[in-house]
């Protein structure tokens, strides 16, 4: 099967040729390689502990007060510990980062290493800035998931934040003259986003407090980048002295001119406990209120009450301790709220083996774990009581469809999955949400920009599609065309998206 | 007693769910160069290829651990967890635009040559990008990793017949992506 044997087809050998160029690929580094398949057995170990069958519990009205934990936490810490020994004792792996992880998930540690590597791995200047940008936008994201799931972010995701901007400032101060300008500008507009995106997500209680922190930071960042645009000396000066910010007034002192903006430790409003950023190297410690405590990895500043972040005195080898708002808990960093979509955990108290059944938001559920990125195929994840084996069913919003792990509700773009029970090969039918043309992989919402989707049935070059489905699969916007409303930038090369109102109709659509 | 190394797929499958290491040792080798090779030519990136590849054989582990993972044709499995990785990263993150000449000159010994086939490289891959998922995997799995239509037809779980017309959208498409970028070069020259 995996012979590559080119057909005497031309057009075969036209497309081969198309792609030739893709065809040589370096081989891995061994090492890599080798520590891949190490982990992986690890890994192997370590969920193999949670095969063994387990004893079926049965379902009394108390299980519901006192939901059990899964058995797949403690493995799964182990398996961190080691896959984080292997990454930091190699270069080239970067074990099994969950990038859908969440601050209060065991895999969070390895995204954060994996990230470390990809951007140590950056062949440029350029594609690590690209990269340090694209995890800030992750925190800020990440921020926002834990606020949205009535969680609080902890101060770490704020702190690796600013050191994913600082970063980003260090290699631009580096740059020549020209370029240096550009990557303030593109720093900056990703900077603008993210206090956009902040300052939309309706936020409630501590969370609130969390965003406008954030969103506050910034501010204060994007004001250093404009300064450094007017004045990209004196901005390469307070790079290369550490003073990466606006100076704002009341510094906490003793920390370095690249922390947070924040009360000394201690001294925090309503912070139990007095934990916070000892002097030590030790990073499993328990903080004092004295400030004796540690340099305690979870934060360098305030921490957040109930934030779920080194409150207790326990060892911090517990993963399965609720970790309580007075301290008394332990360092467990993970939640015993409502589990996040994606998290990997459910909330309800099952026995964690059944992998079809429907978690609720009311904990009623079980075990299964939740997912907001694509499910594993097979993975058992879906929302109809069918029997698993229908992979292009239609799922529906009641849950009456199959057990199609994919969506019951708006297709993600690029998800390849759409609504209609067609027979999959149609690429350019309008999805319909009542009744499907086809299982078009496009989107019936906003398409995305650069996705190429567009509503019409034409040949995808350079038209522009109308409101009836008659224009084009224009690929043209970087815009975001309003679905339908028949309108589109085409083909220029700095396309401007033309916003029209209200469903303009097909007399704009023109070849 | 067959040794791992000769065992057949079904016989792997069986031991694999009872977490046999030496199994899982030899699925791991067999199926690793595969998906890394089709990870790095769709993602351009070493360090995310291995990104991909150490997340999918997790994905197939959870998935044995939670009872389920696939009963036969496991490299279409495999490759399906790593085609759906792939798709989710360009969801979260669309590709940066191509870079430039200067930004691609290395140490090899004709620079000019090297960046030239770097940007070709990159162009085809954003040209493939573009495909729709399955129309990407399709033309991958065709004339890069040179399976045939019924083993992509298994993968994709569609009859041999749609997988057909998938290839030839998906090599209009292309065709007409790359020969547009072509003269928008030209145009630049």
């Amino acid at each position: 099967m995996n012979s590559f044997n080119p057909s005497i087809d031309p057009i075969d050998e036209e497309a081969a040729a198309l792609l030739d160029v893709l065809r040589s690929v370096p081989e891995p580094d061994p090492n890599a390689v080798q520590r891949g398949r190490a982990v992986f057995l690890e890994q192997a170990g370590a969920l193999s502990q949670a095969v063994s069958p387990v004893e079926k519990r049965r379902h009394n009205w108390w299980n519901n007060l006192f939901p059990r934990k899964e058995p797949v936490k403690m493995t799964a810490f182990a398996t961190i510990l080691t896959a984080l020994v292997l990454l930091f004792g190699g270069s080239g792996m970067t074990a099994y980062a969950a990038q859908s992880s969440l601050p209060d998930q065991p895999l969070y540690p390895v995204k954060l290493a994996s990230e470390d590597l990809r951007s140590e791995l950056a062949p440029n200047v350029q594609t690590r800035l690209n990269l340090q940008l694209e995890f800030a936008n992750r925190r800020v994201q990440e921020m926002i998931d834990l606020v949205k799931a009535g969680q609080q972010p902890p101060e770490a995701t704020q702190a690796r934040w600013e050191q994913q901007i600082n970063a980003a400032l260090r290699l631009t101060a580096g740059l020549g003259e020209g370029q240096l300008e550009n990557a303030l500008v593109q720093i900056r507009e990703t900077l603008r986003s993210q206090e956009q995106v902040l300052a939309q997500t309706q936020a409630s209680g501590p969370g609130e407090g969390i965003l406008l922190q954030a969103q506050n930071r910034v501010q204060t960042r994007l004001q250093f980048v404009d300064d450094g645009l007017a004045d990209p000396q004196t901005f390469r000066n307070q790079v290369r002295q550490g003073q990466m910010q606006a100076q704002p007034t009341g510094q906490a002192p003793g920390n370095g001119p690249m922390s947070p903006n924040t009360e000394p430790p201690g001294n925090g409003s309503g912070a139990p406990g007095g934990y916070g950023p000892g002097p030590g190297a030790c990073t499993d410690c328990t903080p004092a209120a004295d400030g004796s405590g540690s340099q305690n990895p979870w934060t360098d500043e305030t921490p957040i009450p109930g934030s779920g972040y080194g409150p207790g005195p326990g060892d911090g080898t517990c993963t399965d301790c609720t970790p309580a708002a007075d301290g008394s808990g332990s360092q467990n960093p993970w939640t015993d709220e409502t589990p996040i979509p994606g998290s990997g955990y459910g909330p309800g108290p099952g026995d964690g083996t059944c992998t079809d059944c429907t978690p609720a938001a009311d904990g009623s559920g079980n075990q299964n774990p939740w997912t907001d990125e694509t499910p594993i195929p097979g993975s058992g994840y879906g929302p109809g009581p069918g029997d698993g084996t229908c992979t292009d069913c239609t799922p529906a919003a009641d849950g009456s469809g199959n057990q199609n792990p994919w969506t019951t509700g708006t297709p993600t773009p690029y998800s390849g999955y759409g609504p209609g029970p067609g027979d999959g090969t149609c690429i350019n039918c309008t999805p319909d949400v009542e009744v499907s043309d086809s299982q078009n992989p496009y989107t019936t919402g906003t398409p995305t920009p650069y996705s190429g989707y567009g509503p019409g049935p034409g040949d995808g070059t350079t038209c522009t599609p109308v409101a009836d489905g008659s224009g084009s699969q224009n690929p043209y916007t970087t815009g975001t065309p309003v679905p339908y409303s028949g309108y589109g930038p085409g083909p220029g090369p700095t396309p401007t998206p033309v916003i029209s109102s209200g469903g303009t109709g097909g007399s704009e659509g023109g070849h | 007693m067959l040794t791992t190394a000769a065992m057949p797929e079904a016989a792997l499958l069986d031991k694999a769910r009872s977490f046999d290491r030496e199994t899982l040792g030899e699925i791991y080798d067999r199926y690793r160069p595969g998906v890394y090779r089709y990870a790095l030519r769709l993602l351009g990136e070493e360090g995310l290829a291995e990104e991909c590849v150490a997340d999918t054989f997790y994905r197939f582990l959870k998935s044995l651990q939670l009872g389920g993972g696939p009963q036969d044709h496991l490299q279409a499995y495999l490759y399906r967890i790593a085609h759906n990785w792939i798709t989710d990263q360009y969801r979260r993150q669309p590709p940066p635009p191509l870079p430039l000449m200067e930004e691609l000159k290395d140490d090899q010994d004709d620079p000019a040559q090297a960046a030239q086939e770097r940007i070709r490289q990159t162009e085809v891959r954003h040209a493939l990008i573009r495909l729709t998922p399955d129309q990407r995997q399709v033309v991958i799995l065709k004339f890069l990793e040179g399976w045939d239509n019924e083993a992509i037809a298994q993968m994709l779980e569609r009859p041999v017949s749609a997988i057909k017309a998938l290839q030839h959208r998906a090599l209009g498409s292309l065709r007409r992506m790359l020969l547009r970028q072509e003269q928008e070069s030209d145009e630049l020259i």
